[in-house]
């Protein structure tokens, strides 16, 4: 007999590193820039939270640390992009591999050891945020604030935005800080209370950042649809072991989350352009 | 002074002022790295022009500048695929599968339908990417992204299932006689990237290809099917990528393992490089050879204690300072 409820919960602390990420990464989006480099964030975010937690003994410090590694990274991203005017796609890629490289050399220095980690109040307190609080901020920030509409149009179109007086530079940097913020939030969150439970492995930290990348789209850059969509894939992580014990082999139960996002795309691209929703218009155009 | 080759020159003096940043970059990183600065870039130099280096490069230059050289293809017309990392595991597969179960014997024709048929399922693979764009609006970035780690499973479902040979989850190697040299490996990669060079710029594709990312209006109503034309670009690149996993498989690797979380990661460096190359497959090959030349250097410097995430590190900020330093003299080239 299946525990459902057991596994509703289990989706949580999965669900809530893919909420923030791709949450992060969708205000990103809609305010018409494009960060490939969610995967590196997040490694590097995680790597830095278990060296400062473990060396100030404190993992709000930790989690702090992290967040502003990945804000450096982000705002990295902003001078190549912005800045110098460099490729996005490249840029972003290449801070994948900076990042896992610069945040896997950190976390090795802690030779393993167990870190402090954050208490369960502070683990319920970053759930909520991710997957109540923050959908609905931005759903209000976003969609129904005049601050939303000055964001959204550097999505769809930059140079009416820069016309109209809207000061492009300042709020993509702004979005970028928020960018960062977030995902390195997920990044330490994952650190703490993913599949590690607080003690550095090597690699064993990968694919999250790809997924929340994959999210943003399955929730179709809308805050409710991410949230939605964070969830139904980390339901369909919690549900992998449950998978094996009917007789799936563990490397076909570890793909079905992708497989089932690929094919829920398909079927609901339609479904999101009937409701309305709609993609910026920088970023994705059928 | 004509265009194209402003451009040329411009790239070439970001590439080289790209190039001594990341030295120094990297010479200020490597300080931390408990060898000291002279240190580190000592073992740095005496690595980077080791015979050693360059030739353990090749192998790994072969699915890196297949990806790269079929990728730059498909950025030109805007399909933005990173779906080659699955497509060179596949083609693995295939060549494999078709080599060791199928044939059972090694001889040159049969070596050459392998790698063929590793093409095929790669243009399959890359094909579905085009597939779910072009007919139900799917977004190529994820599906890609979602495939590849469909390939993964599936690699690592036959090395621990049907294929597994022995205690460890792998298959059994080729014998010696299912294999190409080393040289053929290169030559069939770099004879794929010409003949894409040759591809786009003598044929009226190369022409249609650009439309279809800069000028989409026009391109519609010039005739230019816009949805052919992402087919066609995905079915190529995924068969170029997918005969560089096959080439890989059956110069360097011989048999099939169990796979992590990351992939094999030549499909991912074959973006950096398609990009860095100037979206040319020609430039895409040279792109390839350093990244493949820098990514060999791992296993060199590991032997002095620096690890290889460093080395890694190490990539990233060559590539971000090459970009850096192009990006600012194409603009000044374009002034």
């Amino acid at each position: 007999m299946v525990n459902v409820a057991a596994l509703l919960s289990q989706a949580l602390p999965y669900a809530t590193v893919y909420a923030l990420a791709a949450q992060g990464e969708l205000f990103l989006e809609r305010a018409g820039l494009f960060n490939l480099g969610l995967e590196g964030m997040i490694y590097l975010s995680a790597g830095v939270t278990a060296i400062i937690s473990l060396y100030t003994g404190s993992p709000v410090y930790g989690l702090l640390a992290g967040i502003v590694s990945s804000i450096v990274l982000a705002l990295l991203y902003g001078f190549f992009v912005i800045t110098l005017g460099a490729d996005q796609a490249v840029t972003g890629l290449s801070i994948v591999f900076l990042g896992i490289g610069l945040g896997d050399v950190v976390g090795r220095a802690t030779g393993g050891a167990v870190t402090p980690s954050i208490g369960i109040l502070a683990n319920d307190l970053i759930v909520v945020l991710a997957l109540l609080v923050l959908p609905i901020v931005l759903y209000f920030m976003l969609f129904r604030s005049w601050l939303g509409y000055v964001v959204r149009s550097l999505g769809e179109n930059v140079a009416t935005a820069r016309a109209l007086g809207v000061p492009v530079t300042l709020t993509r940097i702004a979005a970028l800080i928020i960018n960062g913020a977030l995902v390195g939030l997920a990044g330490s969150y994952l650190f703490f209370t993913g599949p590690l439970g607080s003690r550095w492995v090597s690699m064993s930290l990968l694919g999250w950042g790809w997924m929340s990348l994959g999210i943003v789209i399955l929730g179709y850059w809308h805050p409710v649809g991410v949230v939605a969509a964070s969830y139904l894939v980390g339901l369909l992580y919690a549900m992998r072991p449950l998978l094996e014990t009917v007789g799936i082999p563990s490397s076909i139960a570890d793909v079905t989350p992708y497989l089932v996002v690929i094919i829920a795309l398909a079927v609901i691209s339609a479904l999101y352009e009937k409701m309305n929703v709609k993609p910026p218009t920088a970023i994705w155009s059928r | 002074m004509n265009t194209r080759l402003r451009g040329v020159i411009y790239g070439a003096i970001g590439l080289v002022l790209g190039l001594l940043f990341s030295v120094l970059v990297s010479l200020i990183l490597g300080s931390f790295t408990g060898l000291g600065a002279l240190g580190f870039s000592k073992i740095f130099l005496s690595s980077l022009l080791s015979k050693d280096t360059w030739t353990s490069a090749l192998p790994y230059f072969v699915p890196i500048a297949a990806s790269a050289s079929g990728l730059a293809l498909a950025y030109r017309a805007g399909f933005i695929t990173i779906g080659a990392e699955g497509q060179v595991m596949l083609g693995a597969v295939a060549a494999y599968w078709l080599l060791y179960y199928v044939i059972g014997h090694g001889s040159v024709a049969a070596v050459t339908a392998a790698i063929l048929f590793a093409g095929l399922v790669g243009a399959l693979y890359g094909g579905l990417v085009g597939g779910l764009r072009v007919g139900l609006g799917v977004n190529e970035i994820l599906s890609s992204l979602m495939l590849n780690y469909i390939a993964i499973g599936i690699v690592n479902y036959l090395v621990a299932g049907p294929w597994q040979q022995g205690g460890y989850t792998r298959t059994a190697p080729l014998p010696p006689s299912m294999s190409i040299g080393l040289s053929a490996a290169v030559l069939i990669v770099v004879i794929a990237g010409l003949l894409l060079e040759l591809f786009i710029v003598f044929t009226k594709y190369g022409v249609a290809i650009d439309s279809v990312r800069l000028a989409r209006k026009a391109a519609q109503t010039y005739g230019i099917g816009i949805a052919s034309t992402i087919l066609i670009v995905a079915l190529i690149q995924g068969f170029v990528a997918g005969i560089g996993g096959g080439a890989l498989l059956l110069q360097l690797l011989r048999q099939l393992r169990s796979v992590g979380l990351g992939g094999w990661g030549y499909g991912y460096m074959g973006i950096l490089a398609a990009w860095l190359g100037g979206l040319r497959p020609l430039g895409a090959l040279a792109a390839s050879l350093l990244i493949a030349i820098l990514y060999s250097m791992r296993s060199t410097l590991q032997l002095y204690g620096v690890s290889d995430s460093f080395v890694l590190a190490l990539e990233a900020i060559i590539v971000l300072s090459v970009l850096a330093f192009t990006t600012l003299s194409m603009r000044r080239g374009e002034r």
